[in-house]
C-alpha cells in the first residue's frame, strides 16, 4: 500500500565502546500499519528504539521521516517529530497519578500554572478513543494500578500527542493472556487510526496475529524485511534463530566472511 | 463516552492541598502548647512564643529547601557547613567602622550560599555518584573553609545590622518576628510552586523515577542542580537570621548539627526520605514542633537531653508512618 514509510532508517551502526551492537540496519515503518520488529535476546531491538527516540546517538547511518532526514537528538526531539515511544522497562512515575504521568514533560499550563482540568479532560478523551474501561479514576496513582493497566497508560501517553509514529518495545511481555490481548487490540487500532507502529515482541502468534510486516533482527544486523502474509511461523523462527531462512536473510556466511576475521587465515 | 470523561473532569480529585501527616502535626503542636500552657503559665506570652518563632525561622527556612531536595531523591547533609561559611563571612563584612549595610550583607550571604549550592549542585547533577557522598564531601570541605575565613576563634563586635530579623523589638511588626513571616512567605510560596506548576511537578517526578523522568522529556539535572542551588540560597538568608539572633560574638559552632535538625524537621513533616513524595508545609509544622519541644524541656527546668529523646522519637513514629503509608498504597 502507502508507498512513502513514515520512518525510515537506512544504514544505522550504533556501538558500545569496542562493542558493535548495530550493523547497517535499515527499516521501515509505514503509515496504517504494524511492523513487527523480532529477534533473538541481545539482538539489539531495544537498542534501536533507543537510537530512533534520541536516547543514544547513531555513530553512521540516517533516519529519515515523512521522506526528509531528520537528527533526533533526545527524546523531546522525537516527540516533536511525533514519535512517541513505549519503552520496555515501563517509563511511568509510581508517585504520580495517571493524568500526571501522560503529561510528564508536557504538561498543560495556563500562565505558568498547571491547567489540572485540561490535563483530565485531554486524559479522559484519549482513554476513552482508546475504548479504555479498566481504570476507575484518573487520579488514581500508577503505583496502585496492575500490569496491564500501566501498559495502557503507557500507551495512551504516547498517543495523546497526535504521535504519527509509536513504537513499543515488548508491550505485553509482563501480562496475562486476557491483558495481551487488550493491548493487542490497542496496538491494532494505533494502526487503524492511520498511525504508523512498530511492535517488538518475542511472541510469533502475537507477531502473526497483529502485523503486517516483519522485520527480523540477527545479532545487530538487519535479516529481512517481510510482508507477514509472505512468511511462515517457521520461516521468521529461522530468520530469527539463525539469520536466514532459504532465500531469505542474511547471505551465509562463506569464507569470504571470515577472511575478515582473520586477514591472510587458513580455513 | 463523553458522560464518563465528563463526569470524571466535574470530580476533579485532586490529592488534597494538607497531608494527613500535617493535620496530625498540628493536632500536637496543639496539646503540646496547651500542656506547657498549663504548666508554665509564662509558656503563651509574646515574650515566650516570640523568642520560639525567631529560632524556629532558620531551621524552617532551609528546611523548605531540604524537602525540594529530598523530594527529588536526594539530600544536602552539608548544610551545617554552609551556614558556618554564609554566617562568618557575612558576620565579618558587617563588623568595623566601614561595615556593610543590612541589603548588602542579606545579598553577600545569599550569593555565597548560592555559590556552595552550586558547587553540590553541579557534583550532584553530573557527576553520577549520590547526593549524600558528595554533600558528606562537601560539608567537611565547607567547614574547613569557614574555620579557614574565621582565623581566630570568634569574630567579634558585629553591630546590629540585622536586627531586623533579630529577637528585639526592631525584628517584629504587629508583634511577628519578620524571621518567621518571611519564613511563612517563602514556605507558602514553594507549597504554590510544588503543587500547582510544571517545575514543581517534575521534582516529584525526579523522585519518583529519574530515568522515567528523562525519558518523558523533564530536564533531571538541571531541575537537580536548581533544588541544591536553592537551598545554598535559603542557607544565605538563613545565616543571616542565625546572626541576627545571637550575641554580638559569633563563635565556630555556629551551624554546627543544623543539618540534623534540618532534615528531622522534613521526616517529621511527612517528606518520604526515599523521595517522591513530600510538603515544605509539614516541614514547616516539623520544625515548630521540634522548636516548642526545646522550648518547652528547657521552660519545664528538664534536662535538654530529653529534648533530643523526643525529637528522637518523633523522627522514628514519622518514619513508621511513611514506611506504612507506602505498604498501604502498594497493596492498594
Ligand atoms: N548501554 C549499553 N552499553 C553496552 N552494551 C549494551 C548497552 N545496551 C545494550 N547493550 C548490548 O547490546 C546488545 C543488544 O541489546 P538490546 O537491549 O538492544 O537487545 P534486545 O534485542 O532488546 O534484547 P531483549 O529481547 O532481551 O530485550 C546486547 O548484547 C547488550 O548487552
Ligand atoms: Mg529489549
Amino acid at each position: 500500500m502507502a508507498a512513502t514509510p513514515l520512518l525510515e532508517l537506512r544504514g544505522i551502526d550504533k556501538s558500545f565502546g569496542p562493542v558493535q551492537v548495530l550493523h547497517d540496519v535499515g527499516m521501515s515503518v509505514y503509515p496504517g500499519e504494524v511492523t513487527a520488529l523480532v529477534g533473538d535476546n541481545g539482538a539489539g531491538k531495544s537498542t534501536l528504539v533507543k537510537c530512533i527516540s534520541g536516547i543514544y546517538t547513531i555513530d553512521a547511518g540516517t533516519v529519515l521521516f515523512d521522506g526528509r532526514t531528520v537528527t533526533v537528538n533526545s527524546p523531546r526531539d522525537a516527540a516533536d517529530l511525533g514519535i512517541e515511544v513505549v519503552y520496555q522497562d515501563l517509563a511511568l512515575c509510581d508517585n504520580l497519578d495517571i493524568v500526571q504521568n501522560m503529561f510528564l514533560g508536557r504538561e498543560q499550563k495556563r500562565g505558568i500554572v498547571l491547567d489540572e482540568p485540561t490535563m483530565e479532560q485531554m486524559a479522559a478523551e484519549t482513554l476513552a478513543s482508546l475504548s479504555v474501561r479498566t481504570v476507575k479514576s484518573l487520579r488514581q496513582l500508577v503505583a496502585s494500578l496492575s500490569g496491564g493497566q500501566r501498559q495502557t497508560v503507557a500507551i495512551a501517553k504516547a498517543v495523546l500527542w497526535n504521535s504519527k509514529v509509536v513504537i513499543l518495545d515488548e508491550p505485553t511481555a509482563a501480562l496475562g493472556v486476557a491483558q495481551t490481548a487488550q493491548v493487542l487490540e490497542l496496538v491494532r487500532r494505533l494502526a487503524d487510526n492511520g498511525l504508523g507502529v512498530a511492535l517488538i515482541s518475542h511472541n510469533m502468534n502475537e507477531v502473526f496475529a497483529v502485523s503486517d510486516r516483519i522485520a527480523a533482527l540477527y545479532l545487530g544486523r538487519m535479516a529481512a524485511e517481510v510482508k507477514t502474509s509472505d512468511v511462515t511461523h517457521a520461516q521468521v523462527v529461522e530468520l530469527i534463530t539463525g539469520g536466514r531462512s532459504g532465500n531469505l536473510g542474511l547471505p551465509p556466511e562463506g569464507p569470504t566472511d571470515f577472511a575478515d576475521f582473520m586477514p591472510g587465515g587458513q580455513l | 463516552m463523553t458522560a464518563v470523561a465528563e463526569a470524571k473532569i466535574k470530580r476533579r480529585v485532586l490529592p488534597s492541598p494538607v497531608t494527613g501527616q500535617e493535620i496530625v502535626l498540628v493536632g500536637v503542636i496543639v496539646v503540646l502548647w496547651a500542656a506547657l500552657a498549663v504548666s508554665t503559665p509564662a509558656f503563651l506570652t509574646a515574650g515566650s512564643i516570640q523568642p520560639l518563632l525567631v529560632a524556629t525561622a532558620p531551621v524552617a527556612l532551609v528546611g523548605v529547601a531540604m524537602t525540594i531536595v529530598i523530594i527529588t531523591g536526594g539530600i544536602d547533609v552539608s548544610v551545617g557547613g554552609a551556614i558556618m561559611v554564609c554566617s562568618v563571612l557575612t558576620a565579618k563584612a558587617l563588623v568595623g567602622t566601614d561595615g556593610v549595610s543590612l541589603g548588602v550583607a542579606v545579598l553577600l550571604s545569599i550569593a555565597a550560599g548560592g555559590l556552595l549550592g552550586l558547587v553540590n549542585g553541579v557534583l550532584i547533577a553530573y557527576g553520577r555518584v549520590h547526593a549524600i557522598i558528595i554533600t558528606f564531601g562537601t560539608a567537611n570541605l565547607f567547614m574547613f573553609l569557614g574555620l579557614r575565613i574565621f582565623g581566630s576563634g570568634t569574630v567579634n563586635g558585629i553591630p546590629a545590622t540585622l536586627a531586623f530579623f533579630g529577637r528585639g523589638p526592631d525584628g517584629r511588626t504587629l508583634g511577628i518576628p519578620h524571621a518567621f513571616l518571611i519564613t511563612l512567605v517563602i514556605t507558602a510560596v514553594a507549597w504554590w510552586y510544588l503543587r500547582h506548576t510544571a517545575g514543581g511537578r517534575h521534582f516529584f517526578a525526579i523522585g519518583g523515577d529519574a530515568q522515567a523522568a528523562r525519558l518523558a522529556g523533564v530536564r533531571v539535572q538541571r531541575r537537580v542542580l536548581l533544588a541544591y542551588v536553592l537551598t545554598g540560597v535559603l542557607v544565605g538568608l538563613a545565616s543571616c537570621f542565625v546572626i541576627a539572633q545571637g550575641t554580638s560574638t559569633l563563635d565556630q559552632s555556629v551551624g554546627s548539627g543544623k543539618e540534623l535538625a534540618v532534615i528531622a524537621a522534613v521526616v517529621i513533616g511527612g517528606t518520604s526520605i526515599m523521595g517522591g513524595r513530600g510538603s515544605v508545609l509539614g516541614t514547616l509544622l516539623g520544625a515548630l514542633l521540634v522548636q516548642s519541644v526545646a522550648s518547652g524541656v528547657t521552660q519545664l527546668g528538664w534536662r535538654s537531653q530529653l529534648s533530643d529523646l523526643f525529637v528522637g522519637i518523633f523522627i522514628i513514629v514519622a518514619v513508621g508512618a511513611d514506611l506504612l503509608r507506602a505498604r498501604a498504597r502498594r497493596s492498594r
